[in-house]
């Protein structure tokens, strides 16, 4: 059988166009280093900044907690969020090691993607919406701080104050939201070039997991209820 | 003698005796021209020296993973091309977004018999497949068995088949070449 003229092709002319590239083995060295590594910072940066603003936040919260201690309302509405940031930053740090374990490049391409896939649809989705909800806590703590009325505050206008407390969250997780969109897009295309109608294991891997998600979502839910309902009381 | 050839025979066994940085560092060296290979297919120019950084890196993450089960080769294959789709660079570009990237093809009608110059023509048709098929076309390339590219791709080795022989037809046409091989 002659060989394939492609495969010969490829050969001969590769032995060839990389004949000056220079890769030598203390390269290679300086290679492993992770600092090395451009992909890295951005990573690195994310988590510094997302753990910085829990970190802000507790702190804020603390402060907002001693300056309304004698604010009955004030006190469940601070209590709730400071839950939600600890949750925030617990879950966030479960977030950056799940991220690193879908990392594992050895697996198969496929295996790859779906562990990737679930990933952005579940924890990084939720992480997201953690996320948004983090910027909200800064910005009203930030208020509540700022005009602390000897353990009162006053909203002049409510119908105001929730819109715009609504479009910050859109604006927040609409934009941590575009960051992901583009390579979220690349996996589903990535996997539905790969095999139609093989897709059992991502979805048992979904089914798994969707009781913990519900778990998740269900908290969160109640915990927002107890901040809404601190709020409204707080307004009347 | 620079190593662009996949190199040493036994390495496989090197590995399973002493997994250190040394010998890591060794097994990479002697088969950096894999790396070379999906950097020119997987990244533009301005790119090349980035992925190949991450590639390498990805590489050493990954290293306690390997078991020495399947060759070094195999493996290297799997990590290098998953991370050249999906690592940190790749989740920045789109989906075979590719097409448009500088391979620095030589329109010198005299090259076109030049073993160099069409490579290079190779490189450029297979840039414009998807990145999966270019996956499959590569690892074909490289002479993998139709199972390492399933076990790679974690597709059926009959979709691998059916796949590779539309890739193959494709390439053909577009390089020119007859069927001629039986």
């Amino acid at each position: 059988m002659k060989k394939d003229e492609l495969i010969h092709m490829w050969q001969e002319g590769n032995d060839r166009m990389f004949r000056d590239e220079i890769t030598d083995k203390d390269m290679i060295t300086q290679y492993l280093n992770e600092k090395t590594l451009k992909g890295n910072r951005s990573v690195n940066f994310n988590l510094i900044f997302y753990g910085a603003i829990q970190v802000v936040n507790i702190i804020l919260l603390s402060m907002n907690l001693a300056g309304y201690l004698n604010n009955q309302t004030m006190i469940w509405i601070l209590i709730a969020q400071l839950v939600i940031t600890i949750g925030s930053l617990v879950f966030g740090v479960d977030v950056f090691y799940k991220f690193r374990e879908i990392n594992n490049y050895s697996d198969s391409l496929q295996k790859l993607i779906q562990k990737q896939l679930w990933f952005y649809r579940r924890p990084y989705e939720i992480w997201l919406l953690l996320a948004a909800v983090s910027g909200i806590i800064l910005m009203t703590n930030l208020n509540l701080y700022v005009d602390n009325d000897n353990g009162s505050y006053v909203i002049n206008n409510k119908v105001l104050f929730s819109a715009v407390t609504v479009v910050a969250f859109l604006i927040f997780y609409g934009a941590l939201k575009a960051t992901s969109m583009l390579g979220l897009r690349k996996l589903k295309a990535y996997l539905s070039d790969l095999q139609q109608g093989e897709l059992d294991q991502s979805n048992q891997l979904d089914r798994v997991q969707k009781r913990y998600l519900w778990l998740w979502v269900l908290v969160f839910i109640l915990l927002l209820a107890a901040m809404v309902f601190g709020l409204v009381t707080a307004i009347k | 003698m620079h190593p662009v050839t996949n190199g040493l025979q036994n390495q496989n066994q090197l590995i399973k005796q002493v997994p250190d940085k040394a010998y890591f560092v060794e097994m990479v060296y002697n088969n950096i021209a894999i790396i070379y290979k999906i950097c020119k297919l997987y990244a533009k120019v301005e790119d090349r020296e980035d992925l190949k950084q991450e590639i390498i890196y990805q590489l050493w993450l990954s290293f306690p993973n390997y078991r020495g089960d399947s060759k070094f080769q195999s493996w290297m294959y799997r990590v290098a091309l998953n991370t050249a789709m999906l690592g940190l660079r790749a989740r920045k570009m789109k989906y075979t977004g590719l097409r448009d990237q500088d391979l620095s093809i030589s329109e010198d009608p005299f090259e076109k018999e030049d073993e160099e110059a069409r490579v290079r023509q190779l490189y450029r048709q297979i840039s414009k497949l998807k990145d999966l098929d270019k996956t499959i076309v590569f690892l074909y390339l490289e002479q993998c068995t139709y199972e390492e590219i399933s076990e790679i791709t974690g597709i059926s080795i009959k979709n691998v088949s059916v796949r590779l022989s539309r890739i193959r037809e494709k390439l053909k046409k577009q390089m020119h070449i007859q069927n001629s091989e039986s």
